[in-house]
């Protein structure tokens, strides 16, 4: 088996690359030519269901490795897709994120230790066209070597899904056409490839035929029973920051709160700013009503085109897509964002260590410790009834 | 538009050889006029055939004519999600009306539509008067403005697209765009297909928004600098040769008001020694008398002068109008017109835009007029009520602008 070798298009990739990582096209490849039947994958390759099982427990438990995932056989090639196809069964997103998460993070692990010529063949196999820099042609910025280059255009794909500003392209070396890249860079962005793939809901995955086939297996099913079970345990005793809460319009973000005292004020909003402020109205909860509402106030109202506008936002025409607002990065660029301004800026936008990369995030976790942290608060201050003397004042209880 | 205008421009619409009136893929863009006489933009229009471009243009002689940087399957539907997109190319529009230039001090008026009160130069947020926010604006152009927005999309092309992006300025569609600017367009199928947030990413990138120190690589552990070299890629490079081309500056009579006289006065101190650094392409910065704050304000000065002034919605926008190539510009009467890179760098668009030329009219002014070129003759200031013989270009430019009409 070790000297096999797969060819994916113009590619030869070792099968204990393979194996490795069997995420790659190559690996899909590999297990159709082996034309085995999914179900009877689990049988030849007896212990895929117990890596299974601890490959969610590890996720649940938000690690960020698992040994369940060792390459030793070729049994690693039929796990990936069966940790899909469970998943697709689930239809459980955070699960589903947390093993996206724990998957991709390990395979990263692999991948900075990889060799050069090893990590340009995986990356060409999930479509990224990296070429190794000639030698004389080599960027080293203080000792440290960006031997890959990536077209522009390529790297903006992947790129405009990462968040932090060290991604993004204007803090880049970019040259004739090329973004140049270290090693860890090639990983960061295979990881978030995986983990795209892995958290995507892929209709391929999601057979209702194989589903029953499946079930229909007492084994399999009991297995998948316990796991649906215990995964959901750990789900309930683990609890939930995206509970519902009432809306909480002290809570918002200072874009948003210096849209609406424009809006107050009557000053003319931009159409950016109209649609940013629709958007993240509807995506906490407002009704269409109550978004209307604050429009009103605007100098060129009109009822029949707003209400139209608000109720395509919330996906009730067209093609009922409910559109969330805007990221952080963008408002930035649409001149929305103001973090840093005087009167509605916030320390809490800045914050390096938690730095929010959507104002919803704001929003929803300053929401949330003003509902906890109130209810927490006036616990504690029964508790502390006694002792005034040691209670918060009101003011230092602010979030801020 | 006056009679006399519209007779122009139907002329001009039926001369114009159909191949420079014509976009690229034209039956899968959605196209806009404003019509006189009619209410609002005419939308949703759409034409398989160059020929009924031409003959729409001819018959209705809009006053501004739009196409869509968007392809479409079904350009004519009257709904965006029933439009079928397939693509929108990459544009960047370069207008003076986003470039500070003083100016604007001279020619630009402002007049509160509230309290009538009465300003100069770029419109205020509030009336500083009454507070109110609605004004009725009045810009002029001038060649001080369009040299700027020239020099800009200079920059945009041979800084950036050329040199960061690898595109060489014969693959990009530079356009004057009749008025205040310049339009770049890049076509090919790799652009079409962006996403929004790849576009926002390659605007941020031009304009420097979000652009962060660290994570460039500059560092300053107790008072040692680490900055860029000249050879570095990307924004290190271009921050290191601008560091270099404003230490040469403070030597000459450049103007580098823009940066503190004390800034100045401290870099001259180390100028020698930081020169000599960064022609050895060495990244030490260390300096006795610049710590992280003075490097810091050095920076922002840098940054501002080397970004590009480009309307970012513009190339964000998936689904914006934009002038069409070769028709006139309503507010002007000067052409939209496509350049080369060479073209570009001797153009000058009150000579080489100007669609009307020949004989002389008599116009008398309608309003005030400052002072304007057109071709090689100054004209004005003009009063109310003055009488001038023009050449026809200025003629149509002020009736353009319903400042004069025929005597």
């Amino acid at each position: 088996m070790r000297s096999m070798i797969i060819q994916a298009k113009t590619m030869q990739i070792p099968i204990n690359i393979l194996c490795k990582y069997p995420f790659l096209n190559a690996s899909m490849e590999y297990v159709k030519q082996k034309a085995i039947a999914p179900i009877d994958a689990l049988y030849l390759h007896a212990g895929i269901l117990d890596r299974i099982r601890t490959i969610f427990a590890d996720a649940m438990e938000n690690k960020e490795e698992t040994k369940a995932l060792a390459h030793d056989s070729d049994d690693a090639i039929y796990l990936y897709p069966w940790i899909r196809i469970i998943l697709a069964f689930m239809k459980l997103p955070r699960v589903t994120n947390k093993v996206a998460n724990l998957l991709s993070k390990q395979f990263n692990k692999l991948l900075v230790i990889e060799d050069e010529s090893t990590l340009v063949l995986i990356a060409r196999d999930q479509g990224i066209t990296i070429t190794r820099v000639a030698e004389n042609q080599a960027i080293v910025i203080n000792t440290v070597s960006f031997p890959f280059r990536l077209p522009v255009l390529e790297f903006l794909k992947i790129e405009a899904k990462f968040k932090s500003p060290a991604w993004k392209l204007v803090n880049r070396l970019l040259q004739g056409g090329y973004v140049f890249l270290r090693k860890h860079d090639i990983a960061r962005m295979i990881e978030e490839l995986v983990k795209n793939k892995v958290s995507e809901v892929n209709p391929a995955l999601n057979d209702e035929d194989l589903k029953n086939t499946f079930m229909a297996e007492p084994p399999l099913k009991i297995f998948y029973d316990g796991l649906l079970a215990s995964t959901k345990e750990k789900i309930a005793t683990t609890g939930s920051v995206d509970e519902a809460l009432p809306i909480d319009d002290s809570a918002f973000p200072p874009c948003i709160n210096a849209i609406l005292d424009k809006n107050t004020k009557g000053v003319n909003l931009t159409h950016s700013e109209r649609l940013f402020l629709v958007y993240f109205l509807l995506t906490i909860g407002k009704t269409v009503e109550e978004v209307l509402d604050l429009f009103r106030s605007q100098p060129d109202y009109n009822e029949k085109i707003s209400r139209y506008q608000v109720e395509f936002a919330a996906g009730k025409h067209g093609k009922q897509t409910q559109y969330k607002p805007h990221n952080c990065m963008t408002l930035e660029s649409l001149s929305i964002c103001k973090k840093a301004d005087p009167i509605f800026g916030s320390k809490r936008c800045t914050e390096p260590k938690t730095p929010f990369k959507n104002p919803l995030t704001f929003y929803r976790r300053t929401s949330w410790v003003r509902a906890h942290g109130a209810s927490q608060s006036m616990m504690s201050n029964a508790s502390k009834s006694e002792t005034p003397d040691q209670e918060k004042t009101p003011k230092e209880s602010e979030p801020e | 538009m006056n009679n006399y205008v519209k007779a122009l421009f139907q002329a001009y619409y039926h001369e114009i050889p159909l191949a420079s009136l014509t976009p690229v893929d034209l039956p899968k863009r959605e196209f806009g006029f404003i019509i006189p006489d009619k209410k609002g933009m005419i939308r949703h229009k759409a034409f398989v055939d160059a020929k009924d471009y031409k003959a729409f243009l001819v018959q209705n002689v809009p006053i501004h004519a739009y196409y869509s940087a968007t392809l479409y399957n079904s350009p004519w539907k009257d709904r965006m999600d029933l439009k079928d997109y397939t693509g929108c190319d990459l544009i960047f529009d370069i207008d003076c009306d986003h470039i500070d230039t003083p100016c604007k001090q001279e020619h630009d008026t402002w007049t509160c539509k509230e309290c009538g009160q009465h300003g100069t130069g770029k419109v205020p947020e509030k009336c500083p008067s009454c507070n109110a926010n609605s004004f009725e604006e009045k810009s002029w152009l001038c060649d001080e403005c369009l040299t700027k927005a020239k020099s800009e999309t200079v920059k945009l092309i041979d800084d950036f697209l050329a040199w960061d992006f690898g595109l060489p300025p014969d693959s990009t569609g530079i356009y004057f765009s009749g008025q205040r600017g310049f339009h770049v367009h890049l076509e090919g199928e790799k652009f079409r297909t962006m996403a929004t947030d790849e576009r926002r990413e390659f605007a941020d990138y031009i304009t420097a928004t979000g652009i962060s120190l660290p994570s460039l690589g500059f560092n300053s552990k107790g008072s040692a600098i680490t900055g860029f070299t000249i050879k570095d890629p990307g924004w290190r490079g271009k921050i290191a040769t601008r560091l270099l081309r404003l230490l040469d500056d403070l030597g000459n009579d450049t103007d580098t008001s823009a940066l503190s006289h004390e800034l100045q006065e401290t870099l001259k101190m180390d100028k020698g020694v930081l020169e000599q650094r960064l022609k050895n392409k060495d990244p030490n910065w260390t300096l006795k008398k610049i710590g992280d704050a003075k490097w810091n304000s050095i920076m922002n000065f840098i940054i501002a002068d080397i970004k590009c002034e480009i309307d970012v919605p513009v190339t964000i926008d998936i689904h914006r109008l934009i002038r069409a190539p070769n028709t006139l510009h309503g507010k002007t009467g000067f052409k939209n017109m496509k350049l080369t890179r060479d073209q570009l760098t001797t153009f000058d668009p009150f000579t080489d835009a100007v669609a009307f030329k020949g004989n002389e009219e008599r116009i008398k002014m309608l309003g005030d007029v400052p002072r304007f070129r057109i071709e090689d003759r100054n004209y004005g200031p003009y009063a109310k009520d003055d009488i001038e013989t023009m050449s026809l270009g200025a003629a149509v430019f002020l009736m353009c602008k319903n400042l004069g009409v025929v005597a």
